[in-house]
């Protein structure tokens, strides 16, 4: 026997309150990890690189006010624009509510080239200039509602109060998401009896440099107009789409450090219990000459082993979830589950953490027991 | 072997114990005066709370005398670091307990294992150990037996094994019949004396047993903190 087996032997000596013990652990870590994961999602969203050319023009008021379409040439005559396309958000449900998804009214011409990461074969982009009723769809929403080229669907309207019907033309692919939706925005306009307005622009700027000239630029263009904007990059236009959630990420940080604090409380006192218990034994041990240090190794160590296997059960629990459809089950709010390794690590820290803390506590009590008062007490 | 030169291996002088608690202060011991030899069975007795098992925590270095000189085997206890004295237990001293204490989810193997873990003896070394110390209890048939599954004297006679795996040149032993009928405690004796005759074991035994004290070689009483005369 080694000293390692003799801890496993005492880890399992009450079965229960081990199993119970570690998957305690297991599912605050999971739950740790999968938080972390979804915080990190809304505060640094993914882009493509192609993001980097492009800007995102709104009302500086609100995101929910719109502009006048007419923007869009005077945009495009800016020196550094390349190309520009309305981008606006459409809010329509498939069947009923419950089937929400991203669904955007562009401009046919140029939004497949300023979202050059997106990927649509010749054919479909061809049908998509050519006919008013034409609309493009991620490939994962094309697998989620078994659509397919050539399907005629109905949208259900919200923010406008209208449905409307489209031909799928073709899907769009993506390293990121696939889960958005276009439909023209001329068939939108018209079906809103010439609304004339929008909430977005997106614009493909000519290089990196003329970025910040260019979202001055506009911004410059309409001040003091009725319809001031706001441009921006990508990325700062996501947070604030983000930031509209109000205080979600301060409530998913707070109930993970809750999380985290009552399992830590809930390990001490299981391990405080169980060398409780033993306190006898652990004054044998002492008396049979084992030194203090050994004896909080062998705490330590048990521990350690709880924490441990909680802390791999709960990342297999976490890693499982990347064969779940969350964008389904969550009606859009999240995608893929893919955390980072910072994320990775900082769930293994807090495995560790536990294991050292709940292991600690109870360790350095017994190491400075009085031997004989321990073995008076229960002889 | 330390005081196998005719120096005895224990000598106590004025030791003193005083336990507080609280405001008031309670003398276990009070000026001990005892010298044991290499070879000898000790029996210490007296009625409870007359100090016996605190004279033997002291001997062991388990607790702090609060005056006078406790030097065991040459060594003045008071002098040693807590590592030290952990070491030092490990090598000199074999201990029994009234209760057995063995390790309940351990065999009889494994508990007579634990105080060869802290040695740098090799598996098979070990094994060799355990199983003459075992041998000398007569359990060689339960090596894999969980103290569970044994009577009360088979679990003290593999306290005693346990006692003896390190070849101790002390065995120190607490009301070791304590918890055991009448036929088991004449087993626990009869190995005891075993030890002392035929393997030349210095034995320290406290006991309240009467008959007990038939199997030492001395026995000394103590009342009231105090060693009586002999």
């Amino acid at each position: 026997m080694s000293l390692f087996r003799f801890i496993i032997r005492n880890v399992f000596r009450n079965k229960r309150r081990a199993i119970l013990t570690m998957l305690s652990i297991a599912f605050s870590l999971f739950l740790l990890l999968f938080l972390l994961t979804v915080l990190n999602g809304l505060l640094n969203p993914v882009t493509q690189d192609e993001a980097a050319l492009r800007l995102i023009v709104r009302r500086s008021t609100s995101l929910a006010e719109f502009m006048p379409i007419a923007y869009g040439d005077k945009i495009r005559e800016l020196p550094e624009v390349e190309l520009v396309t309305p981008l606006q958000w459409c809010n329509f449900f498939y069947r009923d509510t419950n089937n929400f998804f991203a669904n955007f009214a562009a401009d046919p011409e140029h939004l497949f080239e300023i979202y050059s990461e997106q990927k649509v074969s010749p054919e479909a982009l061809a049908r998509f200039k050519a006919e008013r009723t034409a609309a493009i769809s991620g490939k994962d929403l094309m697998d989620k509602f078994g659509w397919k080229v050539g399907d005629k669907i109905t949208l259900l309207g919200s923010i406008f109060p209208v449905d409307l019907e489209f031909t799928i033309v073709g899907e769009y692919t993506s390293a990121e998401f696939q889960n958005s939706f276009y439909l023209r925005y001329d068939y939108l306009n018209e079906a809103m009896n010439k609304l004339n307005q929008v909430g977005c622009f997106a614009i493909k700027v000519k290089s990196k440099e003329a970025v910040p000239r260019v979202a001055e630029a506009v911004d410059a263009l309409f001040r003091n107009s009725p319809y001031e904007t706001k441009t921006e990059t990508e990325k700062a236009f996501v947070l604030g789409f983000v930031s509209m959630l109000g205080n979600v990420k301060n409530i998913i940080a707070s109930v993970a450090l809750v999380v985290m604090f009552t399992m830590l409380l809930v390990s001490v006192s299981t391990m405080s219990m169980a060398v409780r218990e033993r306190l006898r034994e652990v004054a044998i041990l002492r008396a049979i000459g084992y030194p203090r240090g050994v004896v909080v190794r062998l705490i330590l160590g048990e521990a350690f082993f709880i924490a441990g296997l909680g802390t791999v059960l709960g990342i297999a629990m976490a890693e499982s979830l990347r064969f779940v459809d969350l964008n389904s089950v969550s009606n859009g709010f999240l995608d893929k589950f893919r955390p980072e390794v910072a994320t990775y690590a900082l769930t293994i820290a807090a495995g560790v953490g536990i294991g050292l803390i709940s292991g600690l506590v109870p360790a350095v009590q017994a190491a400075r027991m009085n031997i004989v008062s321990a073995m008076r007490s229960i002889e | 072997m330390p005081g196998s030169d005719g120096k005895p291996v224990i000598e106590i002088r004025g030791l003193q114990k005083v336990f507080a608690h609280g405001d008031t202060e309670v003398a276990a011991l009070e000026n001990i005066d005892i010298d044991i030899h290499q070879g000898e069975f000790v029996c210490l007795m007296g009625p409870s709370g007359s100090g016996k098992s605190t004279l033997l925590h002291l001997i062991a270095g388990l607790d702090n005398p609060t005056g006078g000189q406790c030097r065991v085997l040459g060594q003045e206890l008071s002098d040693m670091s807590e590592r030290d004295l952990s070491r030092w237990r490990n090598e000199h001293i074999g201990f029994i307990f009234q209760s057995f204490n063995l390790i309940p989810v351990l065999t009889a193997y494994e508990n007579v294992e634990m105080p060869l873990l802290l040695t740098g003896l090799s598996r098979k070394e070990r094994g060799e150990h355990i199983e003459a110390a075992l041998g000398i209890v007569g359990l060689s048939d339960r090596l894999t037996h969980y103290p569970r599954q044994l009577s009360g004297g088979q679990e003290q006679r593999v306290a005693i094994a346990r006692a003896l795996v390190a070849d101790p040149d002390l065995v120190l032993a607490d009301e070791p019949t304590g918890d055991l009928d009448a036929k088991s405690a004449e087993e626990v004796l009869t190995i005891l004396r075993k030890l002392n005759q035929d393997y030349g074991k210095t034995i320290i035994m406290v006991t309240h047993d009467p008959k007990a004290s038939g199997y030492a070689t001395v026995t000394r009483h103590l009342d009231k903190g105090q060693m009586l005369p002999l």
